[in-house]
């Protein structure tokens, strides 16, 4: 063990989040606006791709483009190729020879020192994202603070579940344990939506439990992923170790997914290119494989929330609004179904109604914007297309007027839609946009099965004061993360493990305690201690016991 | 927008250099405060004589903190129950659940019931219709009325008796830019016609011109009603959208002679709030108006800090006003919000130094006088007759300073102050219950606490020489050491 991983395991104080930065203080405003403009000047930024701690510059490149302004071009990425995409591999697979060796403290002290890093240059990370992602100022401050918080919660949790287990019941003469061990080559898929803190936590968890990764960023955002591939250098990364290829997903992407050297592939993204995943990953195992690839994807939601007779319309509405329209609605946990019980339908939609038609769509550097542009002109179509489909059969309630932004970036209007029935594709099919379908329930049973009749089932929530409602809602919400009386989007590390099942994901809970088990493969072993009737009697439950698994 | 608080950091001169000797302040403060004592007529106000239904009610909630927890999350919901089988649940469900041990007479619901239930044969138990009337006769003590009529009814009789009145309009969380236009518009009405609904002033105050503080109509208003864009990021849009509507508000005030008392929010909104007042004063048109208030909130910590630079702001300007100094509203939300968000904790933790704060406040505004008059808002007999000594120390006139207290609470006390001659004010809420829920439930928090100087005097019955002892005292009189 390193000095350094000796204090890291000795000293490490326990988990907190990483607190936001509190914009009603003039002087945070003030680093902000320094971070954007020290950003702004340093545009275009290039991002090369990184292999075996060398950069590699690639003829063609892929253009990171502002989405609240297009004009603005953040920088260029380079884009591997299948060759590249075959060094990375080999590189990273030579370098597992050593990295699976170090102490689960050694590559937790590299988390740290990196999410150290990042505490410092904070606001640049920020900034960047609120040109590259535009993510309103508050959003890309979480989406920092989320991905320090990976690294400082993965260090602690590799830490916890490293070195061997003595097993219980313990039995004399017999010496059971179980340890964890690293897989392999980690091809890490990253999604723009939150273009830090998702890249960080699945990269960082691949590697402190022993596994080399190749970071495969989005297309829309590979200058913020840069930034973070810098840093993991900066913080010791040995070379190999990490490595970052920028990409087309159709040309690298999906050639890392077939590669018969990558153990794992971890993706967080829409629903199609996850399924895709899956099946490519299927078909790489018919062609002989000595191993079952490992799959975690993380995919979409088509995510309600139900509010009941007894809500309190005052705390529900502001709640709703934000998990829907926070962010133009591009998270996976974002709010796009509203189920309200007779009872309250006409007020609360009246209400929900007049507090969309006041929100601010705007860039997302004006602090004063509150649903900024969608990510691309591809999203803004898929957007645009639903609308239309809305217009046509189901009954507009809401949709603002954003021409006056027209042209500028991929801006989309505000939309509200009630649809008769649970059926229709606006309440079945994940639109990723500021659009929110709003269907009526007859009484809190109806408003649950309507909740439960998507094939998703990420997040969830209810409005409610009537205990037994929250009761029913904690047993029959098929959800991975429900949310009781607030808004339904901004899982936190620890606090909120995030994932969700059925077409959502395989349930593996991002910042949770079984997260990284999934990096892992376990081992047991069983040792006969006995010899002619001798057996240590000292060893009685003496050992280091596993509490929970 | 120029600067903010907290950064100002440059050490200002106190604006008043010759300082009152310490121990003849101290010796008056408690000389008036036992006047004040011995002012009070009747014994308690009326929620501590503990007679009526709504009094039981109160307190059980003093007992134990789940209880309080528990029948609070009750009173929350109760005004969004449409019907009594909704009601009936809905008790049950707060008050008896299984792990608080439920049963007849056991859980909470049957503590309730033992002592405001109705005996249905030999079982004492609490109907829809008991809680219904708790509530209403609870919401009633503290809310003058669901209507602006209603309302000048009541403040009609408290002029009668000399007091004076702030006006606010119950509601809270703005969502809308519908909502926002409402309550502008709601504001504005009560500007122009409140004073018609109230007639014509009563003849106490020709009488005693030192209990005169015009103008006569009063408003309270929070600035995060102007607008469903509060937001502390971004100061000046929200200046610019709030002030919008502030605008028509302030020159109705100047045209009919009102005044606008902006409260204090929660801290995240404090730099903001005092900003956009100063913002509003800079345009040509609102310069010098001297009846658009600020509130100063002496248990946050850095009260003192924001006070002085505020102060400053205004003289600068040389712009008059009135402020009001509270203790703050908001004590219990803070703690929650502050830990939620892994931000320090805003206020102070410990009462007495709150105490201290509000002391330390209330000389640095009188030493602003006169360019800046002084409303002290507190039913803390000590504080009330800290500022009276120090007026008094100061020799400033009876009309520099007012005392203002909330409608409903420390009848006594309003009425020993007003007798000692000084002039008192009562914020007076209007509205009905569902948007009054909030204010509500911060009243009965406030009176609840054990922190509490009414619940303190009326219902502890900590002795008076206790209550008017100097928060710089140790504190080991308490533990009765
Ligand atoms: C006319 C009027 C207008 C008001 N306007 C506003 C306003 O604009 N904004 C606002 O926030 N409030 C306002 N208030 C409410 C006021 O803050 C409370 O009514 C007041 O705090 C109650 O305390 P008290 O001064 O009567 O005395 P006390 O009963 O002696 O003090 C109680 C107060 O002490 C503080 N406290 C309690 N526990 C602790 C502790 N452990 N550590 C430190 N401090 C503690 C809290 O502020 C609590 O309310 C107003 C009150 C009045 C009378």
């Amino acid at each position: 063990m390193s000095t350094a991983a000796r204090v890291v395991s000795t000293a490490l104080p326990p988990f907190r989040n990483e607190p936001l930065t509190d914009f009603s203080r003039r002087e945070e405003r003030e680093a902000f606006q320094r971070a954007m403009a020290d950003i702004r000047a340093r545009l275009p930024l290039e991002a090369p791709l990184l292999i075996g701690g060398k950069r590699i510059e690639t003829e063609e490149t892929i253009p990171s483009v502002s989405p609240s302004d297009t004009s603005l071009l953040c920088g260029r990425s380079s884009a591997a190729d299948q060759a590249a995409a075959d060094k990375a591999v080999a590189t990273a697979r030579r370098a597992f020879e050593d990295w699976s060796h170090t102490t689960a403290e050694d590559r937790a002290a590299l988390l740290l020192r990196t999410a150290d890093l990042m505490r410092q240059r904070r606001h640049l990370f920020s900034a960047l994202e609120v040109y590259e992602a535009a993510k309103p100022w508050h959003e890309a401050d979480a989406d920092v603070a989320e991905a320090i918080d990976f690294l400082e919660y993965y260090a602690r949790e590799a830490i916890r579940l490293s070195g061997r287990k003595r097993l219980q019941p313990y039995i004399l003469g017999e010496y059971n344990d179980l340890s964890y061990h690293p897989l392999g080559v980690v091809a890490v898929i990253g999604p723009w939506n939150f273009p830090l803190a998702i890249p960080v936590g699945m990269s960082s968890a691949a590697l402190v439990t022993g596994n080399t990764v190749i970071l495969k960023p989005a297309e829309q955002t590979p200058l913020v992923a840069w930034l973070y591939a810098r840093l993991l250098e900066e913080a010791g990364a040995p070379p190999g170790v990490f490595n970052f290829l920028p990409g087309r997903g159709e040309v690298c992407g999906a050639h890392l997914v077939r590669h018969p050297d990558v153990r794992m592939i971890v993706f967080t993204g829409s629903r199609d290119v996850g399924l895709l995943i899956q099946r490519e990953a299927v078909a790489a195992q018919q062609e002989g494989l000595p191993f079952v690839k490992k799959i975690v994807t993380e995919m979409g939601g088509k995510n309600a929330l139900i509010v009941d007779s007894s809500a309190d319309l005052d705390a529900s509405v502001p709640d709703a609004v934000y998990s829907a329209y926070g962010f133009a609605g591009q998270k996976c946990s974002a709010l796009s179904r509203l189920i309200l019980l007779d009872d309250v339908y006409d007020v609360y939609l009246r209400r929900f109604r007049e507090a969309v038609e006041s929100l601010k769509t705007g860039p997302a550097g004006d602090p004063g914007t509150q649903v900024p542009p969608v990510i691309d002109a591809e999203a803004a179509e898929k957007v645009h297309s639903y609308i239309r489909m809305g217009e046509e059969s189901a009954r507009p309630v809401y949709r603002a007027d954003v021409t006056a932004l027209a042209g500028k970036g991929h801006f989309v209007p505000p939309a509200i839609f009630e649809v008769a029935s649970s059926t229709h594709r606006l309440a079945q099919e994940e639109i990723f946009g500021p659009v929110v379908a709003v269907l009526r329930a007859g009484d809190f049973d109806e408003a649950l099965r309507i909740a439960n009749s998507t094939p998703y089932a990420l997040t969830g929530g209810v409005h409610s004061r009537t205990v037994s409602h929250l009761e029913r809602a904690r047993q029959d919400f098929q959800c991975g993360n429900l949310y009781l009386n607030r808004t339904i989007t901004g899982a936190i590390v620890a606090r909120q493990p995030f994932g969700g099942y059925r077409l959502s994901g395989i349930g593996a809970k991002a910042g949770g305690p079984d997260y990284l088990k999934q990096f892992m493969i376990a081992r047991a072993v069983s040792e006969n201690r006995m010899r002619h009737g001798s057996a240590p009697l000292t060893e009685r439950g003496t050992d280091d016991t596993w509490e929970e698994f | 927008m120029s600067s903010i608080p907290y950064q100002t950091k440059q050490n200002f001169e106190e604006p008043h250099p010759s300082r009152p000797r310490e121990e003849r302040l101290e010796a008056l403060t408690r000389r008036i405060g036992r006047n004040l004592f011995r002012r009070m007529r009747s014994s308690a106000p009326s929620f501590w004589r503990l007679a009526a239904v709504e009094d039981h009610f109160m307190k059980l909630m003093m007992r134990d903190e789940d209880l309080r927890f528990r029948m609070l999350q009750f009173v929350d919901v109760f005004p969004s129950l449409k019907d009594t089988r909704s009601v009936t649940r809905h008790l049950e469900e707060y008050l008896s659940s299984e792990e608080m041990g439920s049963g007849t007479g056991h859980g909470p619901l049957g503590r309730i019931a033992s002592l405001l239930g109705r005996d249905l044969g030999g079982v004492r138990v609490i109907t829809a219709a008991t809680a219904r009337l708790a509530i209403t006769r609870m919401a009633n003590q503290f809310i003058a009325g669901h209507t602006p009529e209603e309302v000048a009814v009541r403040i009609r009789s408290m002029e009668a008796g000399g007091f004076h009145f702030s006006l606010d309009l119950l509601g809270e969380f703005v969502a809308s830019e519908v909502q926002a236009g409402e309550f502008a518009r709601r504001y504005l009405e009560m500007i122009e016609r409140f004073e018609d609904l109230l007639g014509p002033l009563p003849a106490v105050f020709a009488d005693q011109p030192h209990l005169q503080a015009p103008p006569r109509v009063n408003i309270s208003i929070k600035l995060s009603s102007l607008t469903s864009r509060f937001d502390p990021m971004d100061p000046e849009g929200t200046s610019a959208a709030v002030r919008e509507r502030l605008r028509p508000l302030v020159r109705a005030a100047r045209q009919h002679g009102a005044f606008i008392n902006v409260d204090m929010e929660k801290y995240e909104f404090r730099d903001i709030t005092l900003q956009i007042i100063l913002d509003l004063l800079d345009e040509e048109e609102f310069r010098g108006f001297p009846h658009l208030g600020a509130v100063a909130q002496a248990y946050l910590l850095d009260a003192d800090e924001s006070l002085r630079w505020f102060l400053a702001e205004l003289a600068r300007r040389n712009q008059p006003t009135t402020i009001r100094l509270v203790r703050g509203a908001y004590w219990d939300s803070e703690q929650i919000w502050a830990r939620q968000k892994g931000w320090p904790v805003p206020v102070i933790s410990d009462k007495r130094q709150t105490d201290i704060m509000f002391e330390r406040c209330t000389r640095i505004l009188m030493e602003a006088a006169p360019l800046v008059r002084t409303a002290i808002a507190s039913h803390n007999v000590r504080s009330i007759a800290y500022a009276l000594a120090l007026r008094k120390v100061l020799g400033q006139p009876a009309g520099a300073f007012e005392v203002q207290m909330l409608y409903g609470m420390a009848g006594p006390i309003k009425d020993a102050v007003l007798r000692s001659g000084v002039p008192v004010r009562i914020y007076t809420p209007c509205g009905e219950l569902l948007p009054g829920m909030s204010y509500l439930v911060r009243r009965i928090l406030e009176n609840t606490s054990n922190e509490s100087f009414l619940r303190q005097r009326f219902s502890n019955r900590v002795s008076e020489e206790k209550l008017l002892a100097s928060p710089h005292e140790s504190g080991l009189e308490d533990l009765g050491i």
